[in-house]
């Protein structure tokens, strides 16, 4: 047996415990003493640890250790990637030791013993050992590791003699997600003649072999090509629908009609030039600068961040990076963002903990773990986190809305005159995998997330959840982007979704055909057969296509940057994709076939709304007295929502500024106060980040959520000094299931949803002229299964729609925080002046307000033409910099807003307003579109006035700041004084995150 | 002819271009090389008249920070840096490179133990992004000594750096190595506030020598007032003064 041992370091100043377990291969050949030097350079520092290596002789961390009467041990599941023992591993690798190794940590146990506080099962092995055992157990060699990576070469045949039903069944047992008709199209093309003959020239069975339906299955899937979003729509209103009609409406595809036609108009109509490419590529690429191409690109993972929130949230992270590393010729990730739609922390007090689906994790374990995620995921590879937000409503039991989104920046031209956003590929190219190996993880993760989440599919749960590795993706970066520099690629594309049946089944299109050749592919599991090495969804890899005569070049580039390339057959223009193990082949299917899945026909029907979902319970909730003293209590209630409060404390976590150029962060000011975009300085611009989300919405009507949700992301960068008039925005759609069957009957009025939410989407983008350059759907958010309590249960999300908007300002002007002066005056600018709802705003979810003073038909008062103007009106005011500070004015209320401002610059205001009560409550608590709050030099108020003036826009001046740290508010019969530093405790304290 | 800057990068170091940025902004050559384009031709090393070891999280910071990055310069790198060091050539490790400089035992006694500083984890436990105020020592360290006074004026206006990482609280191995670390004067800046639990609150040191320069603020990330985040101004920033410092005393 290969020698091995058992390493544990003991931080000295805290009960903090790691392990390593290193077996040693046998052809180590230095004497254990030699090793064990060695192991002692790697491991030891004794200013921060007792080291306690097994068999040694202990120098009192073991001792301490057995003095617990009981310890919880975790370690990971054998194939799951552990990033600890592999830089372990390759430190012992720099002494020429060559071994396997794999980490465990050790907890101490405060109280009863509970699997889920230490770890999550699905990736971890957690136990609970005593000293004893503990003891016996630093003597064992216990772990397995894989020794063998071989391809099992064994292929399948999936039979089509089958009844429908039975095809169904089978779909849906190996996770295929295939509907009726798809199964029906497949067995259409096998059954014909043509099809038999050719296959019978191949060499290939007349049905597929398990190779190849894997393959459809992943290029098919809803997640790779969006087929809800591309059916063929019969949309109508039920006769109850009272409000804003639309009529019937044939739709041919909600994605040409709503998304690519609007922008396409747009662009035409502003004859804009800076749009470069949209909707072909891996990401959107506009022109704001001279020498510099912005790609954005926003995704989600929400139901592998269900199911592990950390590594859900990291792959995720990483994965937009990779999307954005293989747009064009790839881009370099300058700017991460975030939003995460999440239950609220306090969930049990909200629900019974029965209501608690079996399987999903807590929500204290989900905002813990995709918030290490994102901070790992960005500070490890070197992108800072710029822009995020966290929205917690009781609808995401389901699933977490897990928002991940990257800005890169890529130069106009590369050496030898190339086209960035150019990609060719010959017959003869080598596909050449770069990055990490392939392995079970991720298998069917395209079509796990395109069916509703159920947790009782165990054996498919373990296989879809991963773990990122930032370090391979780093260095694949350092490696991509040289590669770029020195032309050694015509074409790059990621490895997410589908793993290389995707990847490679797209690049495909562009020389007319692949031959894939997996003999090669690097593995890092046992046993894997020839389709789950096609459709692994391993992270960390990218699939490049090769000039044979530049192969060896890279090679040697990939050496230095230390990681794996391979090469994995070739393009052709033989019109098929083909894949090939030991010169066999497995799997031959025409790209005119693959790429052309049977369209979609869907029905919607729209009608009134549940206001409240089963999960949204009548919270008790204080009735608004509109009275002295109200004020206050309004304040210190929105304050410590979750929704508002502080998250200082988390967002310090993320790296906000590697890369030196985010000159707008999260915090800034001299008193630290929030920033709603982001901004990162380029070359000659300012390229600003925010974004609009407004979920609660599409309770009443999704069509007024899509036009809350653009109007907030392109105030928020308007805010910040925006040109309202180059804007670019993404629309990400996560939905309930809209198309409906025997198991979702709503399906027909949630797709109905989905298309009133494209038509404000539409109608408010082509309003603001702003082009939708990319976006991305998930269809699926929903959870069958069964509660804590034992009933079955359905839920499912908000349909909500993200939209992220970049734009782009001038440093000299940009608004990066608050720096308010004391004689400065407080004013408002905008239609929400006047045109304001309580409806759905931060209050109305905290308090009881009467509803009597507003009707529906006043939630449809939107005047988009207005809302731009008052856009335009900000910009010049920016230009003239007559700001000391500014935000826009959200569902908080334009007090909250004023109050953020305020806490930046230590100061207090003094509120002089001439309105009725009533009025006077909804100006500082209702929600408003198109309309900002901040302060401005008191020299300044005239230019103010006549900029709103020429512009028709509604303007208001509030009052003056005053020095003391208090707010005064004075109308004819209110008189309030508040204590900002009091509120300011309430605001910082809400919500923060333990120490771990 | 210029003076010539080495600038570490891979194997996830990630401040590589910041750090060459504000070096050029000073009229320095710069040469940026992957470590294993360093290991396969030492010579650079000779080709070359300063060091720079940039931030990031260089091997995932797995084994603690700056560890293994420590250890495969010392496995493959050890004597020609030794030989650097010893022809009086100045090294600066900022963040992730400060972390890798304790390791190598470069600071604070070149050579004399590898173990009389260790960086530890924050006493927050955890990762901070934070601009914080910084109280400088105007030692003998070269990183600062030279400095045209406009800079020196600067840090007294904008007394302010961040800092990025979840491990930056120096500990040293024992009382008496403070101690000698203090007599020689060779802290070069200390937070005005203490911001890891850092002992005496220490944010940079410099060897007995003043050539070595190990900060864990980011410099290249305050080259330009308009990213300091409270304040509105613009023009060059505080981070100048040590690249400035340096490019006088390469010159000299």
């Amino acid at each position: 047996m290969s020698p091995w041992y058992k390493i544990i370091r003991l931080s000295k100043d805290k009960f903090q415990a790691e392990g390593f377990l290193v077996i040693f291969s046998k052809q180590s050949d230095q004497c254990d003493e030699k090793k064990l030097i060695t192991l002692k350079k790697v491991f030891a520092d004794d200013n921060l640890y007792q080291l306690i290596i097994s068999g040694q002789e202990d120098t009192g961390g073991l001792r301490s250790l057995l003095s617990l009467p009981q310890m919880v041990l975790t370690s990971y599941h054998l194939g799951v990637t552990d990033n600890k023992a592999c830089a372990a591993s390759e430190a012992l690798s720099l002494f020429g030791l060559k071994c396997m190794v794999s980490s465990f940590k050790i907890f101490k146990l405060e109280e009863e013993f509970n699997p889920l506080i230490f770890g999550n099962p699905l990736v971890e092995n957690i136990r609970l050992i005593s000293a004893l055992d503990f003891k016996k157990w630093m003597g064992q060699c216990d772990h397995t590791f894989i020794a063998n990576k071989k391809i099992n070469p064994q292929v399948t045949v999936f039979n089509l003699d089958l009844s429908e039903n039975e095809l169904i069944k089978l779909s849906a047992e190996k996770c295929l997600a295939l509907n009726p008709n798809e199964l029906r199209a497949i067995c259409q093309y096998f059954n014909k003649n043509e099809v038999r003959e050719y296959r019978k020239s191949q060499g290939l069975p007349i049905h597929p072999t398990d190779v190849e339906i894997e393959i459809i299955a992943q290029t098919w899937s809803e997640h790779c090509k969006h087929k809800i979003f591309n059916a063929e729509i019969d949309y109508r209103e039920d006769k109850i629908f009272q409000h804003k009609k639309f009529g019937d409406i044939k739709i041919n595809g909600l994605f040409k009609t709503y998304i690519k036609k609007t922008t396409e108009e747009i662009i035409a109509k502003r004859k804009i030039p800076w749009a470069i490419s949209l909707f072909t590529d891996n990401a959107g690429v506009v022109q704001y600068e001279e020498d510099v191409l912005a790609c954005l690109k926003v995704e989600t993972h929400n139901s592998p961040s269900a199911l592990d929130p950390y590594g859900g949230a990291l792959t995720g992270i990483l994965g937009v990076n990779r999307d954005i590393l293989g747009v064009g010729l790839g881009a370099r990730p300058v700017a991460n963002f975030d939003v995460f739609c999440l239950t609220p922390p306090h969930f049990p007090q909200i629900f019974e903990e029965g209501e608690m689906l079996v399987g999903v994790c807590h929500p204290q374990k989900i905002i813990e773990g995709v918030h290490k995620g994102v901070e790992d995921g960005g500070n490890k590879s070197g992108i800072p986190t710029v822009n995020g937000s966290y929205f917690f409503d009781a609808d995401y039991l389901a699933k977490p809305l897990i928002f991940v989104g990257t800005l890169g920046f890529m130069p106009t031209v590369l050496s030898e005159g190339r086209r960035p956003a150019e990609k060719n590929i010959f017959p003869g190219d080598l596909i050449v995998m770069a990055g990490g190996k392939v392995g079970r993880d991720g298998i069917h993760g395209a079509t796990f997330s395109s069916q509703e989440l159920d947790t009782s599919l165990k054996t498919e749960l373990s296989t879809v959840v991963q773990i990122g590795d930032p370090l391979t993706q780093k260095r694949l970066t350092d490696f991509i982007l040289r590669a770029r520099d020195l032309n050694l690629f015509r074409a790059i594309t990621d490895n997410g979704a589908g793993g290389l049946s995707s990847s490679v089944g797209e690049m495909a299109q562009m020389s007319g055909g692949a031959n894939l050749r997996i003999d090669f592919c690097p593995l890092k599991t046992d046993g894997l057969k020839p389709y789950e090495v096609v459709i692994s969804e391993s992270q960390e890899r990218m699939t490049l296509a090769i000039d044979p005569l530049k192969f060896e070049e890279l090679q040697k580039l990939a050496k230095l940057c230390a990681v794996e390339i391979s090469c994995l057959g070739e393009f052709t223009d033989t019109q098929y994709f083909s894949v090939f193990y030991q010169d066999e082949q497995l799997a031959s299917l025409p790209l005119a076939f693959l790429h052309q899945p049977p369209e979609l026909k869907l029905k919607a029907v729209f009608k009134n709304q549940n206001f409240r979902s089963l999960f949204r319970k009548q919270i008790k909730k204080e009735i608004v007295k509109f009275e002295n003293g109200f004020i206050s209590l309004a304040l210190k209630t929105l304050l410590n929502d979750p929704n508002i409060a502080s998250k200082e404390e988390w967002v310090r976590r993320y790296d906000h500024e590697v890369g030196a150029k985010t000159v707008i962060k999260p915090y800034a000011s001299e008193f630290n106060s929030p920033n709603g975009a982001g901004g990162i300085k380029s070359k000659e611009v300012v390229y600003l980040l925010g974004h609009g989300l407004a979920p609660k919405w599409s309770l009443l009507d999704p069509y007024l959520m899509a036009i809350r949700s653009v109007d907030e992301a392109i105030r928020n960068i308007v805010a910040a000094g925006a040109d309202p008039e180059m804007i670019s925005i993404l629309d990400n759609f996560c939905t309930p299931d809209p198309v409906s069957s025997p198991k979702n009957s709503q399906g027909e009025w949630q797709l109905a949803r989905l298309v009133r939410a494209n038509i404000g989407l539409q109608e408010v983008a082509t309003a603001y002229g702003t082009p939708l350059i990319s976006g991305k759907d998930s269809m699926k958010n929903d959870f069958s299964g069964k509660n804590l309590a034992g009933e079955l249960v359905k839920h499912s999300v908000l349909p909500t729609l993200l939209v992220t908007a970049l734009g782009k300002t001038q440093e000299e002007f940009m608004n990066k925080g608050s720096f308010i002066n004391q004689d400065d005056l407080v004013v408002m600018i905008g239609p929400g002046i006047s045109k304001n709802t309580f409806v759905l705003s931060s209050l109305e979810e905290n308090m009881q307000t009467p509803r009597n003073f507003e009707s529906f038909e006043d939630l449809y008062q939107i005047d988009l033409k207005e809302n731009m103007n008052c856009f335009k009106a900000i910009y010049e005011l920016h230009k003239l910099e007559v700001f000391s500070s500014l935000s826009d004015v959200n569902e908080d209320g334009a007090l909250v807003n004023l109050f953020e401002l305020l806490m930046g610059s230590k100061v207090g205001a003094k509120l002089t307003i001439d309105k009725n009560k009533q009025d006077l409550f909804k100006l500082f608590f209702a929600s408003s579109l198109a309309t900002f709050i901040g302060t401005i030099g008191a020299k300044k108020l005239n230019i103010v006035q006549d900029i709103c003036l020429s512009f028709q826009i509604p303007f208001l001046l509030l009052g003056q700041i005053q020095k003391s740290y208090q707010l005064d508010v004075e109308s004819s019969k209110i008189a309030e004084k508040i204590n900002l530093s009091e509120l300011e405790n309430i605001y910082r304290k809400a919500f923060t995150p333990g120490d771990k | 002819m210029n003076a010539t800057v080495l600038i570490l990068a891979g194997d996830g170091i990630n401040c590589e271009e910041a750090t060459e940025n504000a070096f050029r902004l000073q009229g320095l050559q710069c040469k940026t090389v992957l470590i294993n384009q360093l290991i396969s031709r030492p010579q650079i090393l000779d080709e070359v008249q300063c060091l720079a070891l940039p931030g990031g999280f260089s091997f995932g910071d797995e084994l603690g920070s700056g560890q293994i990055l420590a250890l495969k310069i010392k496995a493959t790198l050890k004597d020609e840096l030794k030989n650097f060091a010893q022809k009086k050539k100045p090294i600066i490790g900022i963040c992730n490179g400060m972390q890798a400089l304790a390791k190598l035992g470069l600071l604070p006694f070149p050579f004399e133990g590898d173990n009389n500083l260790s960086m530890g984890g924050n006493v927050q436990g955890h990762f901070i992004n934070k601009w914080c105020k910084i109280e400088y020592h105007k030692n003998h360290c070269h990183w600062i000594k030279w400095a045209d006074s406009k800079y020196l004026d600067l840090i007294e206006q904008y007394p302010y750096l961040p800092i990025r990482h979840g491990e930056g609280r120096y500990l040293f191995k024992n009382q008496n190595i403070l101690e000698k670390v203090e007599d020689q004067n060779l802290v070069v800046m200390r937070y005005s506030e203490n911001q890891n639990g850092s002992q005496n609150k220490i944010a940079a040191i410099t060897d007995p020598e003043g050539l070595i320069l190990g900060m864990m603020p980011h410099p290249e990330a305050a080259m330009e007032l308009s990213l300091l985040p409270m304040k509105k101004a613009f023009g060059p920033g505080p981070g100048h003064l040590f690249f400035n410092s340096i490019a006088h005393f390469l010159k000299q």
